[in-house]
């Protein structure tokens, strides 16, 4: 879901930017007020694991891989602005170190990975915390979170041909429409990654439940 | 160190150590096409795709190191940035109390 530089419109970018600064400066304000040395080592290390579980690619039918993102395992335990000022440092080093996702359209992927998949696993979570099986809640929040955020990475690319074509017709960005993006972006998600990211929720919470003698059905930790 | 903190640290040591078997997936994700991927597709690359260079060059583009296996290369990539994403946020932290 990393979208590269080139492949989107100036006309999405330059938007989504606008959007995303205050929402990244909330998010790094939130962030200073989580941190200390209680929270520390917990904050740092879940971070530090959205950036490599990106890294596990799974292929799936079709040619194609994908992989988890750890984006709701932050939103329960932090709440949803530090979760998604983690996940966008991570998409930056991403997009800075290893050339993943480009610096140009940083802030859609920041808005995608970032903040649709943590808000979404929030309030994902805090809708079934209570009413449902614990680790039913826990699988569905993350399967929830990350297939919100293609859906926004599918827009994206989707309505690119819409925004220039050039002499000959063809598109100059992105060259499928939503009628492509849809079923393979977000249906990858639904039926695979989104499942990835279920278990990857499950099974690190819990870990993190034994570990730190805390349950998940508890209040956000800070 | 406390007992949660080794568990932590151990945890994503594991995980760094398991990073290789993400090389088992050869297809890139879905849309993530490289110029001569689009070419083979639609028989054409798009203008802005074709043209567009990145901001800046990235230090190891693709985690990949050059003249190092990519099993090495893995490692050193999940190292580096997980490193760097615990450096930032000790930044954050100092900074926060060096505020207060």
């Amino acid at each position: 879901m990393h979208i590269p530089d080139g492949f989107i419109s100036p006309l999405t970018y330059i938007p989504a930017t606008v959007v995303a600064i205050p929402l990244l400066m909330m998010a790094f304000k939130k962030t200073k007020e989580a941190i200390n040395d209680e929270s520390f080592a917990l904050l740092s290390s879940l971070t530090a694991f959205s950036f490599v579980v990106m890294m596990f690619n799974i292929p799936i039918p079709g040619g194609t891989s994908g992989h988890a993102i750890g984006a709701a395992i932050l939103a329960i335990l932090f709440g949803p602005w530090v979760a998604a000022f983690c996940l966008s440092l991570t998409l930056f080093i991403q997009a800075l170190i290893f050339g993943d996702g480009g610096l140009s359209v940083f802030a859609i992927n920041s808005l995608a990975m970032g903040f649709v998949a943590s808000f979404s696993a929030f309030y994902v979570h805090k809708l079934l915390k209570n009413r449902v099986n614990n680790t039913i809640a826990l699988f569905v929040t993350g399967w929830s979170s990350i297939v919100f955020a293609s859906v926004v990475v599918a827009v994206a690319l989707g309505i690119q041909p819409l925004l220039g074509v050039d002499a000959a017709g063809h598109p100059i960005y992105f060259p499928f429409g939503l009628a492509v993006t849809i079923p393979a972006v977000v249906g990858s998600h639904l039926l695979f990654f989104g499942v990835v990211e279920g278990f990857a929720t499950m099974l690190v919470m819990r870990f993190l439940e034994k570990i730190t003698h805390q349950s998940s059905h508890k209040e956000v930790l800070v | 160190m406390s007992q949660t903190k080794k568990y932590l640290l151990i945890f994503i040591l594991a995980a760094i150590a398991l990073t290789p078997l993400g090389l088992i997936a050869e297809g890139p994700a879905w849309g993530e096409w490289s110029v001569e991927e689009i070419q083979a597709m639609i028989g054409y690359v798009p203008q802005s795709i074709e043209q567009t260079k990145p901001l800046i060059g990235a230090l190891i583009p693709d985690y990949e190191i050059s003249g190092v296996s990519a099993l090495v290369s893995t490692w050193i990539s999940a190292a580096i940035g997980a490193g760097l994403l615990f450096a930032v946020m000790a930044g954050i932290k100092k900074s926060v109390k060096r505020a207060s």
